[in-house]
């Protein structure tokens, strides 16, 4: 072997190697939800999900099933899906969601009135055994053609939205095409302090003027650091919730009066 | 001997140089997150991984994103088909860091997938006829009907960018991710063009 053949065969190495070596970077740059495929689901989990798919008509067969950690709730939930469907528990084998896989029906518009459709949802939210403390607390159409419902823990007239059950669904063609369950108390249900004082304390602590305060309402929200950057609490508290001509949100606490975050429109 | 050697050398390399070619030839796909924004890095982040879930070469920019950037990009004439802009708007424009708006009228070319994260960007279909997302089978353009906060934005990206682009088509993985987001009207996300289309890179 020559010089001129021995160069070629190196530089034919070094371009195989860089190829590989940007091959790997691309794909390992693409998992950024943690899965483990692996782990076994347990008989408990996949009984649970063959009554959900039996509930949406769907076919029990199922094509997967694995572990996921969900980072924004900071917890493992068991994913296990059919053609149709991917079935979301945690690891209390509880329903946590429903994601259709596609919307199955062509069709533009629904035809049903608002009572047929809030009839539909009711019977559909019973047969699921979703949490029966939770009340209808808004039913509309989405767009032409999809509806969504929520249902919502009532506190004394604030509903909390995060013990709650979200859907969207199609009732002409009997289609659950999203479901998610949320399940977070309530630190407390006392509201001790008035709108009045509410915009008081975000006037002294955070200099806003009352001519700029836009509206209050009274809500469930969850705690932050929007305003406190060494604030770790995420919990649900009765909250004040004051919006200002900057598009800004300011949370006061209900009970406490301890101002526990914020957030801001994108606009 | 050596020209055979030197030959087939010369064969092996240009295969390989093919095949580099086609792997990475799939369209490109750029990402803008105004720090503007809070959670801007997450949402930048986020939209990368799914945009490569996708297939699209991708890149991102941001910080303070410039209208001019975002303007070379639009009027790219390579091979970029799909974008993703994370920023404050309003109903038919959106803003760069500085607070230069971009508008339908400043808008061209023909784009597979584009999603515009700020208030009200899909109030009307302005901006999705203006990118030329409607009245095709592979094309969509996603945004808000109505006002967002920022904490509802990140949560609807992560479970939208993460979980469901890529396992069905983006309408579906849309509805999906708003039913992760607790609340009426927290996440009021809309469809423009197929509802069909997966965001797949061509």
């Amino acid at each position: 072997m020559n010089k001129k053949t021995k160069i070629l065969l190196g530089c034919s190495s070094v371009a195989l190697l860089s190829m590989l070596t940007f091959a790997y970077a691309t794909s390992s740059n693409q998992a950024t939800i943690d899965a483990d495929t692996n782990s076994n689901i347990s008989q408990m989990s996949l009984n649970k999900s063959y009554e959900i798919l039996d509930t949406l008509n769907s076919e029990t067969a199922i094509t997967n099933s694995k572990t996921a950690f969900d980072k924004l709730e900071n917890q493992n939930y068991f994913i296990i899906e059919n053609n149709d469907y991917t079935i979301k528990l945690d690891t209390n084998n509880s329903l946590k969601g429903i994601y259709s896989k596609e919307i199955s029906t062509v069709a533009t518009s629904s035809n049903l009135s608002k009572e047929n459709a809030q009839e539909y949802i009711c019977a559909k939210y019973n047969e699921l055994n979703l949490p029966s403390q939770y009340e209808l607390s808004y039913i509309e159409k989405y767009d032409d053609i999809i509806w969504q419902a929520n249902f919502e823990k009532n506190y004394n007239g604030i509903y909390n939205k995060y013990e709650s059950v979200k859907i969207f669904f199609i009732p002409d063609t009997d289609e659950i095409i999203a479901l998610s369950v949320f399940n977070e108390p309530t630190t407390s249900s006392e509201v001790s302090i008035s709108q009045s004082e509410a915009i008081q304390v975000a006037s002294q602590e955070l200099n806003i003027d009352s001519n700029d305060i836009v509206s209050v309402n009274l809500e469930m929200e969850k705690a932050n650091n929007y305003y406190d950057s060494s604030n770790t609490d995420t919990s649900v508290h009765p909250t004040w919730k004051i919006q200002t001509t900057n598009d800004t949100f300011i949370f006061v606490d209900a009970n406490t009066s301890n101002i526990i975050g914020g957030d801001e429109i994108n606009e | 001997m050596n020209k055979k050697i030197i030959s087939t050398l010369l064969l092996i390399i240009l295969i390989i140089s093919i095949s580099a070619g086609s792997c990475h030839a799939s369209a490109s796909a750029k990402v803008f997150s105004s720090s503007k924004s809070s959670y801007y890095g997450e949402c930048a982040a986020y939209a990368q991984s799914g945009l490569r879930t996708l297939g699209y070469s991708c890149t991102a920019v941001t910080g303070a994103i410039t209208r001019d950037s975002m303007l070379a990009w639009i009027g790219n004439t390579g091979n970029g088909y799909a974008m993703y802009v994370h920023t404050l708007g309003g109903s038919g424009y959106f803003n760069d860091y500085y607070g230069y708006s971009i508008d339908s009228s400043m808008i061209s070319g023909y784009w597979d997938f584009v999603y515009i994260d700020s208030s009200q960007s899909a109030a009307t279909s302005a901006l999705a006829n203006a990118f030329h997302t409607t009245g095709y089978t592979n094309k969509c353009f996603l945004g808000w009907s109505n006002n967002v906060t920022t904490a509802n934005s990140k949560t609807f990206n992560y479970y939208f960018w993460l979980e469901c682009v890529g396992t069905s088509s983006i309408r579906t993985a849309a509805l999906n991710a708003a039913a992760s987001v607790a609340g009426t009207g927290t996440a009021p996300i809309r469809l423009y063009g197929s509802t069909t289309y997966t965001g797949a890179a061509r």
